[in-house]
């Protein structure tokens, strides 16, 4: 009966937060609408004037604008791990499509966005290293997989996909921001340009750390089980 | 001397500038139905005397600025938030032909024609002039000034039935130019812009301790920032414009229109400027008059406006 509940309960905390992030990537796509078709005045490019004249500014802003709402998508599956054993085919294909888009498109054009953030350094450094950070992780968990190194694989992705959840949380993060202390625009998009990924990276180590702990808790106690047997 | 040479200069500029926009306002409803010989024309005042005290009918044309009260009864006196209903008012002078006088009024954002009459009798030029009647506040002035003085006061009466059919007024003779190096010195809060916020509030009551919800109204209001910047005299850049409040930017970009003397429709501007001595309402359409400078402000700023307008407290960037 205990277990049953537990049980119920986890069901339910897995299915609120794909509810939760089904809810927000609604609302990026959305964002996301705003740029279609292509205008050169919608929206954030309002206020991106300047840089949007520059060819190379374009082809950037709207290969970010259309590849990386996609990329969010892979949370509904990629961590699944009923959909990774028994169809492990999906999670690959999935995953091949999120590392490539982020790889060659969603990272790289963030990047150059990244140098002409509005802000001034402060928020160029921040998105610049957000942009680079994203295709490291993206990269290594690659390179993991494909030496079958399966939990630095794992570790790597969580890392991938917190950053790419950062086009939420710095979303969020503003409006909860504004919401309380009514700051000045660019003084509210400085702090987020930096509290928007930082603090889903923070997140997700502290939860490998536990992860990583409960493992070698778990690994010490079989291996004493097992010496114990044999002896 | 040289002095005296420069303000007619200016005088005469300044009426060169007006003809320009004349022009533009001739079409539309500006006109009234009847034509013919008896229509209502907006000219400008062309022959200005530097003289602020009318010494004879030559020195009456001119812009004649004050504040536009409530004359009613103490018990029926309007206001709403603390404001007493006032605008500052622009009567033009503009011409007289014997007894006959033309001219205009501006106030809070309209620009109407007056014919009438002006007789001088033991010293004081009275005058009876009278709006079209196709707009809805239009009416009849009545003011006087005595000669050796530089005060011309006077009433007015609404046709119809409005809000404040009565209002009164006592102008000074002012000369309008452009004053790009004019400076804000006042803060402004749109008072039909605001957001409520929830604040909890305890207090103990005897033993108790009692707690309670509450909400207080934030208004909109602009930071210290505006009187560092001139936004008719200086190219504003992103840097300057990003960190500021919706606000600031809204008023950097009327100030720009008020320092043409561009007479405001929206209220909380016109109350925000009426305060500023520098500024006069005289007319209602001022593109034409505004320097690259400025153009390119407006441009900047509108975006940075609209952006804050539709951005800045939703979800987004």
């Amino acid at each position: 009966m205990n277990g049953f509940l537990t049980h119920i309960r986890q069901f339910g905390r897995q299915y609120f937060l794909y509810a939760l992030l089904a809810y927000f990537s609604y609302l990026m796509l959305l964002i996301t609408l705003q740029y279609v078709p292509p205008d050169l005045n919608a929206a954030f490019l309002g206020i991106k004037q300047q840089e949007i004249q520059h060819g190379y500014y374009q082809a950037a802003f709207f290969t970010h604008v259309y590849t990386s709402v996609f990329t969010l998508l892979a949370g509904f599956t990629q961590f699944s791990e009923r959909i990774r054993k028994q169809y492990a085919y999906v999670h690959r294909l999935l995953g091949k499509l999120y590392i490539a888009i982020v790889l060659l498109c969603s990272a790289p054009s963030g990047l150059i966005i990244g140098l002409h953030a509005n802000g001034g350094l402060f928020s160029q450094i921040a998105f610049c290293l957000l942009a680079v950070l994203w295709f490291w992780f993206t990269w290594m968990a690659y390179q993991k997989v494909r030496l079958k190194d399966f939990e630095a694989h794992r570790r790597y992705m969580w890392r991938s996909y917190a950053l790419a959840l950062s086009a939420i949380s710095l979303r969020l993060w503003k409006w909860i921001i504004v919401a309380l202390f009514e700051p000045l625009p660019m003084d509210a998009y400085r702090t987020v340009a930096w509290l928007g990924w930082v603090s889903n990276l923070l997140l997700v180590e502290l939860y490998l750390r536990k992860r990583r702990t409960a493992k070698t808790i778990l690994a010490d106690r079989t291996e004493r089980i097992k010496k114990a047997v044999a002896k | 001397m040289s002095n005296k040479t420069t303000l007619w200069a200016i005088i005469l500029l300044a009426a060169s500038c007006q003809d320009a926009i004349k022009n533009t306002e001739r079409t539309g409803k500006e006109m009234p139905e009847n034509k013919g010989p008896e229509a209502y024309v907006i000219s400008e005042p062309r022959l200005v005397t530097p003289s602020t005290v009318v010494h004879g009918r030559e020195d009456l044309f001119g812009y004649w600025v004050g504040d536009f009260e409530q004359d009613m009864p103490e018990d029926k006196m309007k206001y709403m938030d603390g404001w007493d209903y006032a605008n500052k008012i622009n009567i033009s002078i503009d011409s007289i032909n014997g007894d006959s006088v033309i001219g205009h009024s501006v106030v809070a954002g309209n620009r109407r024609p007056f014919r009438g009459s002006v007789l001088l009798t033991d010293s004081v030029f009275r005058f009876n002039v009278r709006e079209p009647g196709d707009d809805k506040y239009d009416g009849v002035f009545e003011f006087s000034i005595a000669l050796h003085d530089s005060v011309l006061k006077g009433k007015w009466l609404a046709y119809g039935e409005i809000e404040i059919p009565s209002r009164k007024f006592e102008l000074g003779k002012r000369f309008f130019r452009y004053r790009p190096e004019a400076e804000l010195d006042d803060v402004y809060v749109d008072w039909e812009k605001f957001m409520k916020k929830k604040i909890q509030f305890v207090y103990e009551d005897g033993e108790e301790e009692i707690t309670e919800d509450y909400m207080e109204t934030y208004f909109l209001s602009t930071t210290g920032a505006l009187f560092e910047i001139n936004s008719s005299t200086t190219l504003l850049d992103k840097k300057t414009v990003e960190n500021l409040s919706k606000a600031d930017i809204f008023i950097l970009r009327n100030a720009i229109y008020a320092k043409h003397g561009y007479a405001f429709k929206k209220r909380p501007l016109r109350a925000y400027f009426d305060n500023h001595t520098w500024y006069m309402p005289v007319y209602t359409d001022i593109k034409k008059l505004l320097t690259e400078t400025e153009k390119k402000n407006i441009q900047l700023l509108l975006s940075y406006e609209k952006h804050a307008e539709a951005y800045y407290d939703v979800f987004g960037r």
